[in-house]
């Protein structure tokens, strides 16, 4: 029982090109990632013009793949990205900008803060000069974000001293501190405890909408999505099953029945 | 004291120090070009590397002879280019220590690098860190100590280096003579007094770089 509509795909790669502004996210991409004794494909295809653009689908659907896809740490087969209007990949020309060009802040799932760094060094990393002080002007900066996510008081502490929510908070300033184009949210509330989840997921909203910064969130979790998504783009098995508009149809539906049918679909469907 | 006691030792710390910092070199670099990247034939070239640890010295030495030696492919070279000869000198010796201590550098550090998660890497690779900060200011730290602890390894092993270097630096006192070698020499003459004082300072130095290595591989702070 397939009930995924093509109609509420109002983001569409089939969308017109006659847009004013470029779209946040065009993405075509075909990817080979072998494991040991195990070979995944990934297909997506999607573009999404929105500032919160939800990634979404079962675990081993492709949805952290084509995350780091974005970011440069994975390099596609074929095919071609394109963030804000530039183009990051394209196997056609050859193009394929490093991760360090790509000026995307991300957070990983697990949050990645490096164990041998405080908070105030994890936070300015991507600030420091090889040599030398931070410049007074991203010292302030790292003022202002430590404060901001609540950190002041822990910038001396190591990363396996704080809590999980005070982890997830410097990972999240250690992203926006080098005040990327485009901020990737890896699954960002899984490495916490459910009890703690609703306050997080609270809180790091809070502080993103005071950036005014698009982003990408990758998540299996119903309430996350409804919390974030203006688009939502759902995965299942290595392809992107539908691009919906999910702020408009969360006027008149609600996020069960958005969302249950995707999930339906992308455990039921074939490759 | 005298020289035949204190040339020994300090020949052998020079040594040791010069082969522990060629090994390190290559022995990092290697290990973290093992880290990075895959290539055809990775693994042969990994025995390879790390046969100095297994093999007896003494082919080793021979090997080095063939090498370096007056009619060696690289000795001859040397000679006719620079005019430097490393047979029967301590130049030798460091060669043949740092051989024999490299693969504890290279498999420690391969190991320590390995064990660097991939995540901390992309984590500042997107934070615009090229290749060579990701490796001093991500990958160093997080496998320093792994290195470290090598590379006291490493020091202790070309302290204690005999076959080898017998062959390649010849047991000439006064010149090429270090202390495992005058320790041969001096039971062989009946010195009994200087073999038991060589034997003390190696042992307690041996003893003093295994302690501090233990030390530096406890874990100081958890992922």
């Amino acid at each position: 029982m397939f009930v995924i509509s093509r109609t509420s795909a109002v983001n569409a790669s089939s969308a017109p090109a006659a847009v004013t502004a470029p779209p946040t996210v065009a993405c075509d991409i075909d990817a080979h990632v072998c494991a040991p004794g195990a070979e995944f494909r990934l297909q997506a295809k999607f573009e999404a013009s929105s500032r919160r653009i939800a990634l979404f689908g079962p675990s081993g659907s492709g949805k952290s793949l084509t995350l780091m896809a974005l970011a440069g740490l994975l390099k596609p087969r074929t095919g071609r990205i394109e963030v804000r209007g530039r183009t990051f990949f394209d196997a056609a020309s050859g193009v394929n900008v490093p991760a360090r060009r790509r000026n995307v802040g991300i957070v990983f799932q697990d949050y990645a803060l490096f164990p041998h760094l405080t908070v105030r060094e994890n936070v300015s990393f991507g600030l420091k000069p090889f040599l030398g002080p931070l410049r007074p002007v991203h010292r302030r900066r790292v003022d202002e974000l430590l404060e901001l996510c609540g950190l002041g008081e822990l910038a001396g502490q190591r990363p396996n001293q704080i809590s999980g929510g005070q982890r997830q908070r410097t990972a999240l300033a250690r992203a926006l501190a080098t005040e990327p184009d485009l901020l990737l949210l890896d699954e960002p509330f899984t490495a916490l405890d459910q009890p703690l989840r609703e306050r997080m997921r609270a809180e790091l909203f809070a502080i993103l909408e005071r950036f005014d910064m698009p982003m990408v969130m990758v998540s299996h979790d119903l309430d996350d999505v409804d919390h974030f998504a203006q688009t939502l783009v759902a995965f299942g098995r290595g392809r992107v099953l539908d691009v919906v508009d999910y702020e408009a149809r969360r006027r008149t539906e609600s996020a069960r029945q958005i969302l249950d049918p995707l999930f339906l679909a992308a455990e039921t469907r074939t490759v | 004291m005298d020289t035949t006691f204190l040339f020994p030792v300090q020949l052998s710390l020079r040594v040791a120090a010069l082969a522990t910092l060629t090994s390190l070199t290559f022995g990092v670099v290697l290990g973290w070009v093992f880290h990075r990247f895959r290539f055809p034939g990775r693994e042969l070239l990994d025995s390879i590397l790390s046969l100095p640890m297994v093999l007896p010295p003494t082919v080793l030495g021979y090997y080095l002879i063939v090498l370096l030696g007056r009619n060696g492919f690289l000795g001859r070279w040397l000679q006719d280019a620079f005019g430097v000869t490393l047979i029967f000198t301590w130049q030798g010796a460091v060669i043949a220590a740092a051989v024999v201590s490299f693969p504890l550098i290279f498999k420690s550090a391969r190991a320590a690098l390995d064990g660097v998660e991939r995540k901390y890497e992309d984590a500042a690779r997107t934070m615009g860190y090229p290749e060579w900060r990701v490796f001093l200011q991500v990958c160093l730290p997080l496998a320093g100590r792994g290195i470290l602890a090598g590379t006291m390894l490493a020091f202790a092993r070309a302290m204690g280096e005999f076959g080898a270097t017998l062959m390649i630096a010849g047991n000439l006192p006064g010149r090429t003579q270090t202390l495992s070698l005058a320790v041969y020499s001096a039971t062989q003459a009946g010195q009994d007094s200087l073999a038991a004082q060589l034997v003390l300072v190696i042992s307690v130095l041996c003893t003093l770089i295994l302690w501090v290595s233990g030390k530096l591989l406890a874990p100081k702070w958890q992922a």
